[in-house]
């Protein structure tokens, strides 16, 4: 099968109430479903650099799940609520979870995320063979 | 040839005006343009559950082009204007299309999209090979 979904215990109930895969392989690629940088336990910190870094462990939690890490990160779309406002502070997260080869990365202002609070979305795609 | 363009007959008219391709062949993955709900007439659904149907409609057209179905989807970014309002709505409907493996999702508010009227465009990226 080319095509394998990863669910990861902690996101398991949010993947099967909204029928969503929290992550995707299909073929040496891996996409993830956006994150968000609210805790395991639901609840959205109001500081952004706890939200930054929930959200880069919960890709790593995704990752871990078929045996990767960060260094298998090719892309991020990065879709912000106060990007000017906070973009020294996330890329300085992003800089302790990533390292060389960097992803390539693209960051956009948005005028919405769905979860209320949530200051940033990271849409991420990986290599399987990394 | 490694790469190809995806031109269903329905979609020749506006790939030859707006000069993209509907979707592209890209070794084992399919890229597709965004895809908004405008109907087969260039009129927007007068209802926003038909608008987002008549966009996952022209998705499978163009999957089909490519001997495709809903199935092979790994990945869909959407964007929205009202993501809040009609989430729920879009999700019931996302879901009568998709299948397990569900796609990985990213879904964002977005300041605007080309059209006046238009509440929703979809980013897909499917597999060749399922």
């Amino acid at each position: 099968m080319s095509i394998i979904a990863i669910k990861p215990p902690e996101f398991r109930a949010v993947a099967e109430q909204l029928k969503l895969s929290p992550g995707i392989v299909s073929n040496n690629q891996v996409f993830l479903s956006g994150i968000t940088g609210s805790g395991t336990d639901g609840h959205m910190p109001k500081d952004p650099v706890t939200q930054f870094g929930n959200a880069f462990d919960k890709i790593g939690i995704t990752l871990q799940e078929v045996g990767l890490s960060f260094q298998s990160i090719v892309e991020m779309t990065t879709y912000h609520v106060g990007l000017k406002d906070h973009i020294d502070q996330f890329n300085a997260v992003r800089l302790e979870y990533c390292g060389e080869p960097f992803p390539a990365w693209t960051a956009v202002e948005v005028a919405g995320l769905r979860r209320v609070g949530a200051l940033v979305e990271i849409r991420v795609v990986a290599n399987i063979e990394v | 040839m490694t790469i190809f363009a995806i031109i269903p007959p329905q979609f020749e008219a506006i790939a030859k005006r707006l000069q993209l391709s509907p979707a592209i062949v890209s070794s084992n993955h399919l890229y597709l343009s965004g895809i908004t709900g405008t109907g087969a007439d260039g009129k927007i659904p007068d209802n926003l559950d038909a608008q987002i149907r008549t966009a996952f409609d022209k998705i499978g057209v163009i999957l089909a082009e490519a001997g495709l179905g809903y199935q092979s989807i790994v990945e869909m970014t959407t964007y929205h204007i009202g993501l809040r309002d009609h989430f729920e709505m879009f999700n019931a409907i996302r879901i009568e299309y998709c299948s397990e493996p569900f796609p990985a999702w990213t879904a964002v508010e977005v300041a605007g999209l080309q059209r006046q009227g238009i509440n929703v465009e979809i980013r897909v990226i499917a597999n060749m090979d399922v």
